[in-house]
């Protein structure tokens, strides 16, 4: 009866069962990777019993109270409510967050698995330096001074942009803005987080089009959908909770749920309709549908003439095209989500807008059921870019120009001259010496050239000699052979994350590294930005383990070292060099006009955080109570002082509403006309306006003409003389006066225009279809080439000289790369995390049959995977048709290996992640957008062999 | 003869089977015959209360959410 | 009376893997341990479809009636439970269970494997409910907090229900009503002898 077992891990033996055929006939993904279950990755063997190894769970089960602490997963941007169970000051139980209306208590595998996160054994667990190739402790004030000191020095020989400020979309919104602005004070502009790799091309595109880049609608109004469609993203396992939502409405609306991805995902399982196409054609595909949908006349031309400019110019060149352009064309509102196969591209910021402009001619936009639902990837990307971590502005989106910067020195009460001061200045062609502080800095994607690109080619005085990797894996970017030797190049390297990541190992040097332990958000407190625009509070569950410390905190021992700290937090109480996390929020609060970051005070986030349960569950918005018509989480923009009850606004450009109730229309950012036409709204307006037509931004001179001044507080209107009288706008006025009048009015503060389809800053104004750099369709490179090389944020960037050399017959096959489901970003964290680790032990490359047969690679085989520049990752072959013939896949959460050599001895010991793999992005390559200097990791070449 | 075998025989069968079937008892075989729910080895399991199954019950139909 | 069951919606389980973290983290369940696991067919084909699989509690479990100790019983709501005091780890149970459910945690011939684990439908075992004892032999009770399998509490498209057979019938019956079509609750048949 007995049968000889090959593994230690149990399977259905009974072949007449479903389990056993299944087992049998089907390698599924995790059937194939699990390898024998025990002693994997470094573990020790398992307790014979479970729960019998001691846990600090165990330990507090019986007796001690139990006190629920309510949190916010900290991986991607649904924002989950994560309740926690503590015990004795041990986080010992999760329970599902039932009064979320965000996700009615349902979490992933990471977000069921978060208390492993804050609790778990192999964390950074004390400020170390690299001595002699040797991890070596030491104390908090000795690194500090040790690190400080040296970028001093730095800063003396070279300036302050040879120091680089990496942050991380891993920041509550107050860490985030802290760090914004603690780079501005160290006087540089060389600061940047994820969000550069991950949607900056969606919000260049989305803003450029209709005023604001972000998530136009929200996760729970998809339930108003009619019809779904999803371009270049895998919710079903980058968003697992979003699918909750979209299945609701696939089932109760009956809508149909459209999956265009050169892969057969998780989520085109659940699709009506897939349409496989080759990755980097998103323009040309998006073109063909409105083809169909302007030859049959399916468009939404009064929601054109009223609200769209540009449309006539989309000049769209000429089955299942045409069946989904009917699909979206009788299923209204339909929306549209989008992720990084989308927006990871050399002409990312063209697939952007090309997927607005269908979403316009369709008249989606501002609706309920419809928008353009771009899915953020971290868990407060959002805000963090919202606060402008970033080299391209301060927070707000204000950018960089003199009137950013004063601004910003009025809100923080600083000395603007002094600010200057700090900023070190180049000669620019005509002679004339410019601040770099008007100067995008090097974006995240291209540190590397910082450090290896010859000086003289970049716009500033010297080369980056220190990086700071703050909450950052570097396994997430491109190039990373030629990373490793910038690594070795740099002076200094500081990590401050609470795992060493694959900074610590990535490359050979032996001196002169830094890893300092962060805290994880759960051992700490403040608000995070969901991607619908949701703030949400989350409480400290655990105090920090360890010797970690909360990122406001170092970012103040920073400060203190370098001088500034008085200056910096003049407005922020501070206690055992702790900031006051409520009177960081309540300092964005009095600055970030802009986007609406003003109207969520502390006090207004935590009690919607405590009253979950009277949100609605679709519209989001509170029925009855103390907060009657508030929508939850006050998304943003939520206009004026906190005093002034702004509902927040749950759909952006959403007519139907007045503005005081979280209505809105498009943004008049571009100017009032262009080439002689009218660039604002015509005869469209938010419900109850009283200007029933287009109108520009306000200012206090309008708000005079209008004759609607004397509506202005004696209070407002000081302040607004203050600022620059008549001149002041809604977005400098730091009393909210001019705001409140104009939403009184029912009025937005920003204006009242067109989208527009055509972006003439751009280098492409109508998005053009442009071969990626490194194309296996060499026949289509003379119509659609790539861009010529130019120079952008500071340094040179290539892309005709790249796309000039075929290598498509040494490299055949296309490489893409995407998420898989119990990982998330580079990984350090969740595959430290032994319940998801143990689902996913091995790196591996999808590859067609159809490709494994001509190479006789056979399905678990290990297989070299090469690239043109030179690279190579050994990983495990998985032979599937979920991928095209010619095309490779590879998932980019995978650390610790380089080009077949397994690097675990390097990491500080107990700190190893469980699971070790090669990187996808040793072998992905060069490639930039166009605007935003996004990588491209979604299209390049490769070979594979057996090894 | 032939009585008195058939009668020996009958009492050496009856004898059988009612050794068999007491050689079945529960007792000597230490184990359990009939599973009855929410018994174990024949005492009674610790019962959910009223007020537990009530809670059970709803919770399973807050499942309904979607 | 309540009479418990898991019900998995094959329409909506995305494979998100939550179910199987989220008991882990609940019970400590160590690596190589497996109380729950999700089984994809047609992966990566059209067609591919998931489904999370534990121990579905049968009304007439095969594992009872193989046991050479007796180590099962069953609540009175149905939640079959084994004593691992009693286990011998021969594994039986294993090669009678329809849905590949008791684990092991070492690898081994008969008898050197340890006792057996599984899900307990978070309702612990035979020791006092909500004792040490049995946190440590079984993971928590939930069922006695009255709460009910942290999987299907915690499952991302609420594919996974658990609870009273009753009402979790009637969710999914009202699904598919509103999707127009329905292949049945999978496993039901073999578990509960009903077309679900």
């Amino acid at each position: 009866m007995l049968r000889k077992k090959t593994s230690g891990v149990a399977r259905g033996p009974q072949s007449s069962s479903f389990i056993g055929k299944a087992a049998e006939t089907v390698v599924d993904r995790r059937a194939f990777l699990r390898g024998s279950g025990l002693a994997i990755g470094g573990i020790a063997t398992a307790a014979a019993l479970v729960g019998s190894n001691v846990t600090p769970s165990q330990a507090a089960v019986s007796g001690a109270k139990v006190e629920i602490k309510k949190s916010v997963c900290t991986h991607c941007s649904v924002g989950c409510t994560v309740v926690a169970e503590v015990q004795n000051g041990v986080w010992t139980g999760q329970e599902p967050g039932w009064d979320s209306p965000i996700n009615l208590g349902a979490h992933c595998a990471k977000g069921a698995s978060v208390r492993e996160t804050a609790s778990g054994e192999r964390r950074l667990k004390y400020p170390m330096k690299l001595v002699g190739g040797k991890w070596v402790r030491m104390s908090w004030d000795d690194a500090i001074n040790e690190i400080g000191d040296q970028m001093m020095d730095i800063r003396k020989t070279s300036g302050p942009d040879s120091v680089y400020w990496l942050g991380s979309a891993k920041h509550s919104n107050e860490q985030a803005y802290l760090f914004r602005k603690f780079y501005a004070y160290w006087g540089t502009n060389n600061g940047d987080h994820q969000a550069r790799i991950c949607h900056s091309t969606t919000v260049a595109g989305v803003a450029n089009t209709w005023g604001y880049g972000a998530m136009t609608n929200s996760y729970n109004d998809m339930h108003n959908s009619k019809a779904i469609f999803i371009i270049g993203g895998n919710p079903a396992e980058a968003h697992p909770v979003s699918l909750m939502h979209v299945l609701k409405a696939k089932e109760q609306n009956n809508a149909p749920v459209i999956v265009c991805d050169p892969r057969f995902t998780r989520t085109a399982a659940h699709a009506d309709e897939y349409v496989r196409f080759r990755p980097g054609s998103d323009v040309a595909l998006i073109w063909g549908i409105m083809w169909h949908i302007f030859e049959n006349k399916w468009e939404d031309k009064e929601f054109i003439r009223q609200r769209v400019y540009g449309m006539e110019d989309v000049g769209v060149p000429g089955s299942q095209l045409k069946r989904v352009a009917k699909i979206m064309a009788n299923n209204r509102p339909g929306t549209f989500v989008w992720c990084m196969g989308g927006t990871q591209h050399t002409n990312g910021n063209n697939n952007t807008r090309a997927y607005c402009a269908l979403q316009l001619a369709l008249g989606n936009m501002g609706t309920a059921g419809g928008g353009a639902n771009i899915f953020r990837g971290h868990c407060n990307v959002q805000g963090a870019t919202d606060f402008c971590v970033l080299s391209h502005s301060l927070p707000g989106y204000y950018g960089l120009s003199a009137g950013a910067w004063k601004h910003w020195a009025r809100v923080w009460g600083e000395d603007i001259d002094w600010l200057k001061g700090r900023f070190d200045s180049i000669k620019g062609k005509d002679g004339k010496s410019k601040s770099l502080m008007n100067m995008k800095g090097i974006p995240v994607s291209r540190w590397i050239d910082g450090v290896l690109e010859d000086k003289e080619n970049i716009d500033q005085p010297d080369n980056l000699r220190a990086m700071v990797f703050w909450g950052h894996a570097p396994n997430s970017q491109t190039r990373m052979k030629e990373m490793k030797t910038a690594m070795e190049k740099l002076d200094l390297m500081v990590v401050i994350d609470p795992y060493p990541t694959v900074s610590a190992v990535h490359s050979d040097r032996t001196d002169g590294v830094y890893l300092l332990p962060a805290t994880t958000q759960f051992e700490t407190y403040g608000s995070a930005t969901a991607s619908n625009r949701s703030l949400q509070w989350r409480e400290k569950i655990i105090e920090p383990s360890f010797d970690s410390l909360p990122d406001h905190t170092i970012i103040y021992k920073f400060a203190k070292k370098f001088g500034f700290a008085d200056r910096m937090f003049r407005k922020i109480k501070v206690t055992n060099d702790e900031p006051l996390v409520e009177d960081v929020t309540r300092e964005f609060n009095s600055g970030m006009w802009t986007i609406g970051y003003t109207g969520q005070s502390p006090e207004r986030i935590k009690a919607h955080m405590a009253n979950q349960h009277v949100f609605d569950r679709t519209t989001l918005q509170a029925v009855g109570g103390e907060l009657d018509g508030e929508y939850y989480g006050l998304p943003w923009p939520c206009w004026g002082t906190p005093e002034m009850g702004h509902p927040g606004t749950p759909l952006l450009y959403d007519t139907s509403k007045p503005v005081a109730e979280g209505g809105l229309c498009f943004r008049a950012r571009f100017g009032v006309e262009h080439e002689g036409n009218n660039l604002l709204a015509e005869g469209s307006y938010p419900v109850g306006s009283e200007i029933k037509d287009g109108y520009p931004e306000f200012t206090m001179g309008m708000l005079k003409k209008l004759g609607w001044d004397g509506d202005l507080t004696a209070d407002e209107r000081a302040a607004i003389e203050k600022v620059a009288g008549d001149k002041t706008n809604w977005k400098v006025d730091l009393s909210g006066g001019i705001q409140r009048v104009a939403i009184k009015h029912g009025c937005a503060p920003f204006g009242n225009a067109k989208a527009r389809v055509k972006v003439w800053t751009f280098p492409d104004p109508i998005p053009l279809h442009r071969e990626p750099l490194y194309t296996s369709r060499r026949d289509l490179v003379a119509d659609y080439p790539t861009y010529s090389d130019r120079k952008l944020y500071r340094l040179p960037t290539l892309y005709k000289s790249i796309q000039d050399k075929d290598y498509s017959v040494e490299y055949p096959m296309i490489l893409t790369s995407g998420r898989l489901v119990e990982y998330e970003g580079g990984g350090d964290e969740t595959r430290s995390n032994p319940w998801l680790a143990e689902l996913q032990q091995d790196m591996f490359v999808e590859m067609n049959p159809f490709d494994a047969n001509g190479k006789n690679i056979r399905n678990g085989d290990m297989v070299w995977v090469k690239t043109p520049e030179g690279a190579q990752i050994k990983v495990m072959a998985m032979v599937t048709e979920r991928v095209a013939k010619g095309v490779a896949f590879l998932p980019f959460h995978f650390g610790g290996h380089l080009e077949g050599v397994d690097q675990r001895s390097k990491y500080p010991e107990g700190s190893d992640p469980y699971v070790l793999g090669e990187s996808a992005n040793t072998a992905f390559t060069y490639g930039y957008d166009s605007v935003t200097l996004m990588q491209e990791s979604k299209c390049s070449l490769c070979t594979i062999e057996r090894v | 003869m032939v009585a008195i075998t058939r009668k020996f025989l009958v009492l050496f069968a009856l004898t059988a089977v009612a050794t068999g079937l007491s050689a079945c008892a529960e007792e000597e075989q230490n184990r359990v015959l009939s599973y009855k729910k929410g018994t174990y080895l024949g005492k009674t399991d610790q019962r959910l209360s009223e007020d537990q199954l009530r809670t059970l019950i709803s919770r399973s139909n807050a499942q309904r959410v979607y | 009376m309540a009479r418990m069951k898991f019900l998995c919606d094959a329409e909506r389980c995305i494979e998100c893997n939550a179910c199987v973290t989220a008991c882990k983290n609940e019970h400590e369940v160590p690596w190589g341990v497996n109380r729950r696991r999700v089984v994809t067919i047609q992966d990566g084909k059209p067609g591919e479809r998931s489904i999370s699989v534990a121990c579905m509690h049968c009304s007439d479990a095969p594992c009872t009636a193989v046991c050479p100790v007796d180590c099962f019983y069953q609540t009175e709501q149905g939640v079959v439970l084994h004593s691992k005091d009693l286990c011998i780890g021969c594994g039986y149970c294993f090669y009678a269970c329809p849905f590949g459910a008791p684990q092991y945690p070492q690898a081994g011939n008969y008898g050197s494997r340890g006792k057996m684990d599984k899900c307990t439908f978070c309702a612990g075992g035979p020791e006092e409910d909500m004792s040490s004892l049995e946190f440590q032999k079984y993971g928590r009770n939930r069922l006695a907090e009255g709460k009910l399998p942290i999987c299907a509490e915690m499952c991302s498209t609420k594919a996974l229900l658990a609870g009273d057979g009753d009402q979790v019938s009637n969710i999914f019956r009202e699904r598919i009503v509103a999707r127009g079509f329905g292949s049945g609750a999978w496993g039901w048949g073999t578990a509960y002898s009903i077309k679900g």
